[in-house]
């Protein structure tokens, strides 16, 4: 009888601990949060260097909207392709590119003209990419790209010094519906080609 | 005549284990100390709004903005024992990390060094971020049914991204709560 007792007992002291770390091992009393963020910038090169308006060397950026009719507009991010008097990595900011000359191997001068091109569009909501929504990408409203889940389509290249960068959602606003009332980020990479 | 031989049978049976507790018998002195704080972590629930967060880039401080984030604690404590006293309770970081890209996609060839811990949880405006292992008290507090949620308010805030090179940053926090009894 005493030997039964003592196997009981022991018993239950193994079952107290292992509820105890089962306890603290459980995710009732904790809570996590993710966060993740996209920083736009410019990579630049020796000849030509990409600013804000009027030559800023700023870091381009604006500020979502969501219109009337549910879509979400990006506003116009002025770019501006310009002269670069200094380095790639220390560029200085000279006139717009194409009211400068260039040498062109024989002894002369030519123009310069830049291109601009859509690389790849990524959008942002709940803290993670979304795949499901279609976009526009423009040039003040003249349509440079069409950006699906598969990726970015290009339909027109801008040549000029200056672009007038815009997006809008081409997506039923129900896709966008999902995400009211959340933070979301939406991310442009162009690439200017001095051409 | 079959029964006798039942009877032998049957008391052969009973003699087997009274002679095995006479050579096997042990005295265990058996202690443990419980936790009544991790026994009551099932009447609590944490929740962090949002807890997915998309955050916006300040140009101006070269770093992501600031973002609020609201904790809820959410206890039931009070249905659970009438004689249990719950007076305070403590909350602190368990975990908290962040890394960063050269690319938007943030896999493992893009990452950068030196973005281990970009961002500080700050709680209640308090001026001091919440450190890992260091738990902050909160006293005087009771649940029960006319203020079974409690909330308080989080600040995340970033440390300056000064490399030009990086495009993306992700991270995650986790906080802890646990009574003060």
């Amino acid at each position: 009888m005493i030997m039964k007792l003592n196997k009981l007992f022991i018993a239950c002291a193994i079952t107290l601990v292992a509820q105890g770390v089962n306890a603290a091992a459980g995710d009732s009393a904790t809570a996590t949060a993710n966060w993740q963020g996209v920083i736009p910038g410019v990579i630049q090169s020796g000849s030509f260097v990409i600013t804000g308006e009027n030559g800023a060397l700023v870091t381009p950026s604006g500020q979502l909207m969501r219109a009337q009719d549910g879509t979400i507009v990006a506003p116009n991010i002025q770019l501006e392709a310009r002269d670069n008097t200094g380095t790639a990595a220390a560029p200085v900011v000279g006139e717009l590119v194409s009211t400068k000359e260039r040498d062109d191997g024989a002894g002369g001068t030519e123009a310069r003209s830049i291109e601009w091109t859509v690389a790849d569009v990524a959008f942002y909501a709940n803290g993670t990419p979304v795949t499901g929504i279609e976009w526009s990408v423009q040039n003040d409203g003249t349509q440079l790209a069409t950006v699906t889940s598969t990726g970015v389509t290009q339909v027109a290249a801008h040549k000029g010094d200056i672009l007038l960068l815009n997006a809008v959602s081409t997506s039923d606003t129900s896709a966008i519906d999902a995400y009211t009332g959340q933070d979301a980020a939406l991310s442009v990479t162009v690439v200017a080609s001095e051409l | 005549m079959r029964v006798i031989v039942c009877s032998a049978a049957l008391l052969a049976a009973l003699m087997v284990p009274s002679a095995a507790a006479d050579y096997k018998s042990h005295t265990f002195q058996v202690s443990t100390n419980i936790d009544r704080s991790n026994m009551l972590a099932d009447t609590v629930s944490l929740k962090l709004d949002p807890s997915s967060i998309t955050l916006a880039y300040d140009a101006v401080i070269s770093t992501f903005a600031d973002k609020p984030v609201k904790l809820m604690i959410e206890s039931d404590v009070y249905t659970f024992d009438s004689q249990l006293e719950v007076t305070g309770y403590q909350l602190f970081l368990i975990n908290n990390v962040s890394s960063c890209y050269s690319s938007l996609r943030p896999e493992t060839g893009n990452k950068l060094d030196g973005y281990d811990s970009i961002a500080n949880v700050h709680i209640d405006n308090k001026v001091e971020p919440m450190k890992i292992g260091e738990a902050i008290s909160y006293s005087d507090t009771k649940f029960d049914s006319a203020s079974s949620v409690l909330t308080h308010d989080l600040m995340l805030k970033f440390k300056a991204v000064g490399d030009e090179d990086v495009r993306s940053c992700n991270g995650s926090f986790v906080v802890g709560f646990r009574y003060d009894l």
